[in-house]
């Protein structure tokens, strides 16, 4: 399998040999194919040298369908330049710099020689800037530095060259092949835990502040918080911190062998397609229902009852907890045993907090006594009745949603894995043992690969 | 130069399983893709569950009989509070006047009212307030758990002002705080009228075991000695709330028990309401007697109230419920019907997701069969 380029990518290469050392005349080597490209830059170069040969050279392999520079044809082409040439496109002084980033958005790789560090910064920021894209550099000698530091993304190579590179650097790999793992499934995992965890911590600050308010209505607007001031802060530092911190580390929305073969699914995350605009409000209109459903859900039982203040409190924000950790249920893409102990874990810790609280303070910290609520609330079948339906009552449309979204409107990813589940079992069920073996190449460990360098 | 630390791993066999699994991300994992056909039955589970549940608890509510009387507007008896022959003035309008005196003068009401189903084993007593609203923050503040634990307080905190202490003498109110000083007085007493149910007139109420097990015997405690104010009394150097009659140490003076900061009414009472519509226990009926040995026959009866809590001021309304409860409590229709609701609109999901899947199932198969054989659609 040859490898794959994504985005633009500036590499030094070792010198090419023939170069023209003592000419003072750049060496402009223009590989394009028909005239259309000639003329937005052809002639601009033309002017500088004399002899522009026109040779299709195939650096890389094959572009995946969908890249950034959208090319009307789909024909590869790629470019050369050397640093001498560089010096004049980049100077101010020639305007050749907006025809030659016009040219390089027709190519599908660009190849610079010769660059000092500092050009090859540069060109990273004059592509950020004027083409507006998210740029990424590799790099392996301390000659990368600027470049990695100018550069969104740097990525450090720690090797031959010392450890300047990967100091500087966002992300640190060993080899160069690496960085098909980084990009296509770290990058890409990250993207997806990134937008998981940040939608459900807006949603779960949201949600207890809502609750909250609606208790406000109740009391006069007096700002009175029906929720002991304990229960609010180990609320959010013991109960709930737990499980977006295991998703935000370890959920995979695929497989690193569908990812790994399917590079497209990359651009779920270069197109933003997780984390939107319209994303972001769904999910606090969801805060806000869920918010409705756990306060008057309680509220409607213990309405004109004998329930005093500490009562209701403590069963509002157990139904809240316990439908939060519902709602991280439902947005668990992969189960590991993480997940389901950081689950299991928050309810204990809720559970041995509050017995511990309501049994040895009688009245501490100048708050409102907490004493024998929870003793009085564990054996009332009223209050789980409520946390019961609470629960399966809030997280309800999201868990619709899920399951409509993915049989009538599947994204790109979840059809993949669908395929890929589909795949596993028919060669479970045929035992055919090629496919098995397939997928075990694929997914060899790092080292290997590293020392095999397999990438043909 | 560097030495790589995944390559290290294949020399270092002591790094366990699970944390070489963990660190490259290779945790065996499961991965459920909720679609229509793998969330069904979820939704079918829960509509089977939810709706009989719900068919339950709206049974146990409804076999809790409860009956209400509102007595605010009530009419006095005496003949002091007379303005016309068989007109008397309410009892609201005679404890606002500025001649009455809290603790000497009375005004009794007399309400009779029918209870319409016989309420079976075991009858408990409330009395209701309307508009209170004693989940006020300021309000539910002023108080002094210390204090009521039995400790004693040189200066009472500054949540309890303005009932701290009296401005004259500056001696601490004992106990000290709005939720003590706005004590429910009203003192209500229950007869039958029908003489043949029994011979016995005035209902027997027990004013014991009203209170939280835990708050009576760990929260509230009386202070050491004497309840008194004696020099080496309980409650020395302490004066009654502002707007109470008499002092705590005299709340109970038959039980001693009773009596103190371990009166159960003002431990009742100092259990802060969630809603300003609440109702709180206030006698259980004593089954022990004969004549109400199962139940609290069908018939008519008469209320005898004590009217000394003023609720006008604020439009607050007084009423006396007699309930019986289920193992759910009182009358509470909600979660029954909630349970029912949710059950159906579960059902009703799981039947949409049914049609879905069979309608729509074959797109999703569809999807994933495509190859580079597969025709473009029309």
């Amino acid at each position: 399998q040859a490898e794959r380029t994504i985005k633009l990518l500036l590499e030094q290469v070792a010198p090419p040999r023939g170069d023209d050392a003592d000419g003072t005349e750049s060496n402009l080597t223009v590989a394009t194919d028909a005239t259309t490209l000639a003329s937005a830059a052809g002639s601009a170069a033309a002017a500088d040298n004399s002899n522009s040969s026109r040779s299709c050279s195939r650096l890389t392999a094959r572009e995946d369908d969908e890249s950034i520079e959208t090319a009307p044809e789909t024909r590869e082409r790629g470019l050369v330049v050397d640093g001498k040439t560089l010096i004049f496109i980049l100077d101010q002084r020639t305007h050749l710099l907006p025809a030659f980033l016009s040219l390089t958005q027709q190519c599908s790789s660009v190849l610079i020689s010769r660059a000092t560090p500092l050009q090859k910064a540069l060109v990273v920021k004059l592509t950020k800037q004027s083409l507006g894209i998210m740029t990424l550099a590799v790099g392996d000698g301390a000659n990368d530095v600027s470049m990695i530091q100018t550069a969104d993304v740097g990525v450090g190579i720690s090797g031959v060259e010392g450890r300047q590179a990967v100091m500087a650097s966002d992300f640190a790999i060993t080899r160069f092949s690496h960085l098909h793992r980084l990009l296509l499934l770290h990058g890409h995992w990250c993207y997806d835990r990134f937008a998981s965890i940040i939608l459900y911590y807006f949603y779960k600050n949201a949600n207890l502040t809502l609750v909250l308010l609606w208790y406000q209505f109740y009391c006069c607007f007096s700002g009175n918080n029906f929720i002991d001031q304990m229960y609010l802060i180990a609320f959010g530092l013991f109960f709930t911190s737990i499980p977006p911190i295991v998703i935000g580390v370890y959920d995979k929305d695929t497989p690193s062998s569908v990812l790994l073969s399917e590079p497209k699914l990359y651009s779920v995350g270069r197109l933003n397609q997780v984390y939107k605009h319209s994303y972001f409000w769904v999910n606090i209109l969801d805060a806000f229902y869920q918010s409705l459903v756990m306060f008057f859900f309680a509220a409607a039982t213990h309405l004109g009852t004998v329930s005093g203040l500490d009562e209701l409190g403590t069963t509002v924000m157990h139904s809240c907890l316990v439908s939060q950790l519902l709602h991280v249920a439902v947005e668990i893409k992969s189960w590991t045993i993480l997940h389901v102990l950081s689950l299991v874990g928050s309810l204990l810790v809720f559970h041995l907090f509050i017995v511990l609280y309501t049994l040895t303070c009688v009245s501490c910290f100048g708050l409102q006594s907490q004493y024998g609520v929870w003793a009085h609330l564990i054996t009332s079948p009223r209050h789980w009745l409520i946390v019961l339906i609470t629960a399966v009552t809030a997280v309800l449309p999201r868990f619709v949603y899920r399951g409509l979204q993915s049989s009538l409107y599947p994204s790109a990813v979840q059809l993949s894995v669908l395929r890929n589940k589909q795949r596993v079992w028919k060669a479970r069920l045929h035992r055919e043992p090629h496919e098995g073996g397939k997928r075990q190449g694929e997914e060899l460990p790092i080292q290997l690969i590293s020392q095999n360098n397999v990438e043909g | 130069m560097s030495v790589n630390a995944t390559a290290d791993t294949t020399t270092r066999p002591r790094n366990s399983k699970f944390k070489q699994k963990f660190k490259q991300q290779r945790l065996p994992a499961w991965q459920p893709i909720l679609t229509a056909d793998t969330v069904l039955p979820a939704f079918f589970l829960i509509g089977l569950l939810f709706v009989p549940l719900g068919v339950a608890l709206l049974l146990f509510s409804d076999s809790v009989v409860e009956f209400q009387v509102d007595y605010t507007d009530c009419n006095s008896t005496s003949d002091a509070h007379q303005i016309a022959v068989g007109e008397y003035l309410q009892c609201k309008d005679v404890i606002t006047e500025p001649s009455f005196v809290h603790g000497t003068d009375t005004c009794m009401c007399q309400i009779d009212f029918t209870i319409e189903k016989t309420l079976e084993k075991n009858v408990y007593m409330y009395y209701g307030l309307d508009n209170f609203y004693q989940n006020h923050r300021r309000y539910v503040k002023s108080r002094d758990d210390k204090q009521m634990q039995g400790r004693v307080v040189d200066e009472p905190p500054s949540d309890c002002r303005p009932f701290d202490a009296d401005p004259d003498s500056n001696e601490i109110y004992a106990p000290c705080g709005a939720v003590a000083n706005s004590l429910f007085n009203d003192t209500l007493r229950l007869f039958v009228t029908d003489t043949l149910l029994g011979p016995q007139r005035k209902v027997p109420l027990l004013k014991n075991d009203i209170a939280w097990e835990s708050d009576k015997n760990i929260k509230f405690h009386n202070p050491p000695g004497e309840l008194n104010d004696s020099p080496d009394g309980a409650f020395k150097g302490t004066v009654k709330p502002l707007y109470w009659t008499k002092p705590v140490w005299q709340l109970d003076e038959e039980d001693p028990n009773n009596n103190g900061y371990e009166n159960e009414d003002l431990i009742v009472w100092m259990r802060t309401a969630a809603f300003p519509s609440f109702r709180k226990l206030y006698r259980r009926v004593d089954h022990s007697k004969s004549q109400f040995k199962n139940s609290l026959q069908n018939g008519p009866y008469m209320l005898e109230v004590d009217y000394n809590y003023p609720v006008s001021s604020f439009g607050g309304r007084k009423r006396m419920i007699l309930s019986t409860t289920s193992f759910l409590g009182g009358k509470n229709n909600f979660l029954g019907i909630a349970y029912i609701t949710v059950g159906c609109i579960c059902f009703l999901l799981g039947v949409i997701f049914l049609v879905i899947h069979v309608k729509f199932g074959e797109r999703t198969t569809k999807h994933l069969n495509i190859n580079q054989n597969t025709p473009y659609s029309e």
